[in-house]
């Protein structure tokens, strides 16, 4: 059986050229702050890197601008917050399933992460319950996560319950770490504030939302669509009616921009993807969003 | 309104009952069924939480509501026309289909009578239907005023211009004895019965009752070719019934009880009647007891008559299927 990781990134250089795979990766390590002055070595610079780690003196002898690398003072700590309710299983704005789409951008974030020494672990969560996984480097760390992950989200699963997991890691993880939410288009409500200000104390939050299905968008096939919460059909008839596909699509665009911007006001940094052909482009979007944040 | 097949609107009941028992037990499977065919999407509330959608649904709920009842009222028509609806009456065959020919002897003496038996005769043809009358009027030759016919229009024309004519002596309208001296002698009522008797249909499987309503005083002058009785035998043979009015009958005139009596004895032999004209009976009477003895004869044992009915079942039922038809096109169900 082919290991979940090994599609990620087969995906990952399927769906994005070397350079935008180059791009993510200078991104990710410059939303680290912290650095060591232990140098190690030079390497071409890619878009995305801190422009005062060039080294300009070996950048003039080689021709090609070249960074610095350093020992990594100490190893960070990415934690992936699952959403694993049932929600995650149902169809995201490209018609892909979700989970899909969260297991790709999870998977691509976290071997970019081992690949720079970081460890990951990982936190699933739904009315079900939490749970933890404890942080590795290795790969078949990340593959267990990652089949982690896949069996949990089903449409037999609980339903999400997103405040349930911040609570669980505001209560649990004291290592300061950067935490990656991944959920879907969740409405967010005060409870939700309140936990995010907590973790951001302690924590980088990075926050990203696999896009949900256009509700009225006519159904592919002719099939019928339904509610996981409910397991109940939204008529067709519904989903037809002209006026409400317009006001749906305001609607929608109105929570996804008021999403964005209360997570900023949090020194949340927040992204949304629809397909897995986004996740790589989407991920460094993240990133380069959360570093000029940080500034 | 009764129902032919009685046992079908409970038998559809029965097979409505197993349906929905079956859709029941469907609609569990469904869940899963939807689980596994149907997109699944999440926070649906997105959606429904809007005003609008409540509007939408609310109407979508008013149009699934119409068309259950649509398909109910529909089911319900075929049902019925299923069971053959008909509607049962009693009916009593009517007798009145008959051919009548008027008979009339215009001597000078019976114009009196007779203007008073057109009369009758063209006032009862305004109420008749399907009847036949004709007129045909003698002396010492017969002439056929018109024949056998139903146009009651020109029946009671004809009837009135000849009441006309009697009335005044022939004055106003046509000479009602035109043609009728062609003979030898006066009132040769055996040749004027028989001329009647031949004016019928030479149909002899016709099942119309026939009878002739002969007006005479029966005072033969002259040698007809048919004597009365050989008329009357004749008439016998065709199955017509001959009912004679005699406006002498009964007089203080000597010979007038034999030649009565011969009339009488004629016409009995045909099963007829026989109608003296004595100063208590009129003629509008007599035909109406003429009339009622003919009914009598012909009034048909009582029937049922159970007949579907399915127009009106028919229309409302396509009607409805249209209207559900169009209501299925706009809930896209």
């Amino acid at each position: 059986m082919a290991g979940l990781l090994l599609r990620v990134k087969t995906k990952m250089s399927l769906f994005a050229h070397r350079k935008t795979l180059d791009l993510l990766e200078g991104g990710y390590a410059s939303v680290h702050r912290a650095r060591s002055h232990d140098f190690d070595d030079l390497r071409e610079y890619v878009p995305g890197d801190e422009v005062k780690d060039i080294d300009w003196k070996a950048t003039a002898r080689h021709g090609e601008p070249l960074v610095k690398r350093y020992v990594a003072a100490r190893r960070h700590h990415l934690v992936l917050l699952m959403d694993t309710g049932r929600n995650m299983a149902a169809t995201a704005e490209s018609g892909e399933p979700k989970k899909d789409i969260a297991i790709m951008a999870s998977g691509a974030l976290a071997s970019i992460a081992t690949g720079h020494g970081d460890v990951v672990s990982l936190i699933v969560g739904d009315e079900g319950g939490s749970r933890s996984y404890p942080p590795g480097q290795k790969d078949e760390h990340l593959e267990r996560l990652l089949r982690a992950v896949d069996e949990r989200i089903t449409l037999e699963s609980p339903r999400s319950d997103v405040v349930g997991l911040l609570e669980h890691v505001a209560r649990r993880l004291t290592t300061r770490s950067m935490l990656l939410v991944v959920t879907d288009d969740v409405r967010l409500a005060d409870e939700h504030f309140a936990l995010l200000k907590r973790l951001r104390v302690r924590h980088e939050v990075l926050w990203l939302t696999i896009g949900d299905a256009d509700l009225m968008h006519p159904a592919r096939g002719g099939r019928e669509v339904y509610d996981v919460q409910e397991i109940a059909a939204l008529p067709a008839y519904v989903r037809s009616n002209r006026s409400l596909q317009v006001l749906f699509a305001q609607e929608a665009s109105v929570t996804v921009e008021s999403t964005e911007r209360e997570l900023r006001q949090l020194g949340v940094t927040s992204h949304r993807i629809a397909s897995q052909s986004d996740v790589v482009p989407g991920l460094f979007a993240l990133l380069e969003k959360h570093r000029r944040a940080g500034r | 309104m009764e129902l032919i097949f009685w046992w079908m609107p409970l038998a559809a009941l029965g097979l409505a009952i197993v349906g929905a028992a079956l859709y029941v037990r469907w609609r569990r499977r469904t869940r899963d069924l939807l689980r596994r065919d149907g997109v699944p999407v999440a926070h649906s509330e997105r959606l429904t939480e809007l005003p609008e959608y409540r509007r939408v649904m609310r109407r979508y709920r008013a149009l699934l509501g119409a068309l259950l009842a649509v398909v109910v009222v529909a089911a319900g028509s075929g049902v019925l026309l299923a069971s053959r609806v008909s509607s049962v009456e009693t009916v009593e065959p009517q007798s009145y289909k008959r051919d009548i020919m008027l008979c009339l002897d215009v001597s000078g003496s019976m114009t009196d009578v007779d203007a008073k038996i057109v009369d009758t005769f063209a006032s009862l043809a305004e109420g008749l239907n399907g009847e036949r009358i004709g007129l045909t009027v003698f002396d010492s030759s017969a002439v056929q005023v018109f024949p056998l016919t139903d146009d009651y229009d020109y029946i009671t024309a004809q009837l009135k211009t000849y009441r006309d004519s009697f009335e005044t002596q022939g004055d106003t309208g046509v000479r009602y004895w035109t043609g009728t001296d062609l003979g030898q002698g006066a009132s040769l009522i055996g040749d004027g019965l028989g001329s009647c008797v031949l004016g019928f249909d030479g149909d002899t499987s016709s099942k119309r009752p026939k009878s002739i309503i002969l007006a005479t005083d029966n005072y033969v002058n002259g040698s007809p070719i048919l004597t009365l009785k050989q008329a009357g035998a004749l008439a016998t043979k065709r199955g017509i019934r001959v009912y004679a009015i005699d406006p002498v009958a009964g007089s203080s005139e000597s010979t007038s009880d034999t030649v009565a009596a011969e009339l009488k004895s004629v016409v009995d032999a045909t099963n007829g009647g026989f109608y003296g004209l004595s100063g208590t009976d009129t003629v509008p009477a007599i035909v109406k007891r003429i009339d009622e003895q003919e009914a009598g004869l012909f009034t048909g044992s009582r029937r049922l008559v159970v007949a579907d009915n399915p127009v009106p079942l028919t229309i409302a039922g396509i009607l409805l299927v249209m209207g559900a038809l169009g209501l299925l096109w706009r809930v896209r169900l």
